[in-house]
């Protein structure tokens, strides 16, 4: 199970480095904070997964802090580039 | 036998990260890519936290992984709406593609 | 199309054989009672929260209390009618619903992602929303996007602008069977002469 877990890990975080190639090509801001978007989900997922793998229930408090700072991260992004548009 | 399941869980969570990942990569425009984020990695994180619970010893754990989820899907759905919003607004010329 | 919380709740039908039908015959709770009632449930939901972030430890209650009354106080400043109620009928239809479409979407995106030839025909459709203002248009805004290939990208007045995957599929089928989930959810009749 060890195993797995960190094979699952290391698959995780292959997409989101994948994912980064979106942020090095864009074109666009927005598209750039897919990568957030992205990042915000896995980083999660991978968190959990992590919790469980070196049995520390502590990581769940980290999940749930980045969970929230995703949405942070994007409300942030989306009303301040909105106000530099206007 | 609960572990098997919840190595499946995981497995298949994977397989819709990677699956996002590749749409963000391969759709064509920023629409179609947060189409892939939003769905494939929300439901990606769900089977996982799914199978994480499975593998956890207390009900307070099962309890907070639920929330995270249910904190993590929230937002993926609102902000997926606000990065849509915004990429509309400053390209105007996306209009409505009536065929 | 801005209904006022009151008269939502005076049109309001139960459906037909509903097991809370009686509902329509009581006579309306008065405000005070109607506040007091929600703050003890906010309560109730916020210490369930807050044990669970803090393993139900009783010194963690010094912050915890005063975080929990003050969160559910917030209700004393909203309207004492929202103009809906959880059905807990409609919920459970509803949750059922909603996993097996979120299970569809996302099986569906990947298979798109995955496959070779890419099968995409993306564009924008605009959808007349025809539930009311408040928590079912947020619901319905937010479901939207975890719905097979459909996208709310934008909110123009009581319109909302739908980026699809595939522009043949059947939008109008597709938000109508979600908005007729949405106000069984919420326990609103299905205001049908908005929709086309």
């Amino acid at each position: 199970m060890t195993h797995f877990l960190a094979a699952i890990l290391i698959l995780l975080l292959v997409s989101i480095l994948a994912g980064l190639i979106r942020v090095l090509r864009g074109p666009a801001p927005a598209e750039r904070m897919l990568a957030a978007q992205l990042f915000g989900t896995a980083a999660v997922a991978i968190i959990l997964i992590l919790s469980q793998l070196m049995a520390m229930p502590a990581l769940l408090d980290v999940a749930m802090v980045f969970a929230l700072l995703a949405a942070v991260t994007l409300l942030a992004f989306v009303v301040l580039a909105g106000r530099r548009a206007r | 036998m609960l572990d098997l399941i919840a190595a499946g869980l995981i497995g298949f969570g994977t397989v819709f990260f990677i699956a996002g990942t590749v749409g963000l990569l391969r759709f064509p425009d920023i629409f179609c890519r947060l189409h892939a984020l939003t769905k494939a990695d929300g439901l990606g994180l769900a089977l996982i936290a799914l199978g994480v619970a499975l593998m956890v010893g207390t009900w307070a754990e099962v309890f907070r992984i639920a929330l995270i989820w249910f904190f993590v899907a929230v937002a993926s759905a609102t902000s997926g709406h606000l990065i849509a919003a915004h990429a509309r607004q400053s390209m105007p010329q996306t209009g409505e593609a009536d065929d | 199309m801005t209904q006022t919380a009151p008269a939502a709740r005076n049109t309001r039908i139960d459906p037909p054989g509903a097991a809370n039908a009686v509902t329509v015959h009581q006579a309306p709770e008065p405000p005070v009672a109607s506040h007091w009632r929600r703050f003890l449930a906010t309560a109730l939901a916020l210490s369930l929260i807050w044990g669970a972030l803090t393993g139900f430890r009783s010194d963690a209650l010094i912050f915890g209390l005063p975080a929990v009354l003050a969160g559910a106080g917030l209700v004393f400043l909203l309207p004492s009618r929202p103009g809906w109620r959880l059905s807990p009928r409609g919920a459970l239809t509803f949750v059922l619903w909603f996993a097996a479409q979120t299970v569809r979407g996302a099986v569906d995106v990947a298979l798109r992602a995955f496959s070779p030839a890419m099968p995409l025909r993306p564009g924008f459709r605009r959808y007349p929303i025809a539930l009311p203002q408040g928590a079912p248009r947020v619901m319905f805004l937010n479901t939207i996007t975890l719905l097979p290939g459909t996208l709310s990208a934008e909110i123009a007045g009581d319109q909302v602008i739908v980026h699809m995957l595939d522009t043949s599929a059947d939008l109008n089928a597709d938000l109508g069977a979600l908005e007729t989930r949405i106000a069984a959810l919420f326990a609103l009749n299905r205001p049908t002469e908005t929709t086309p």
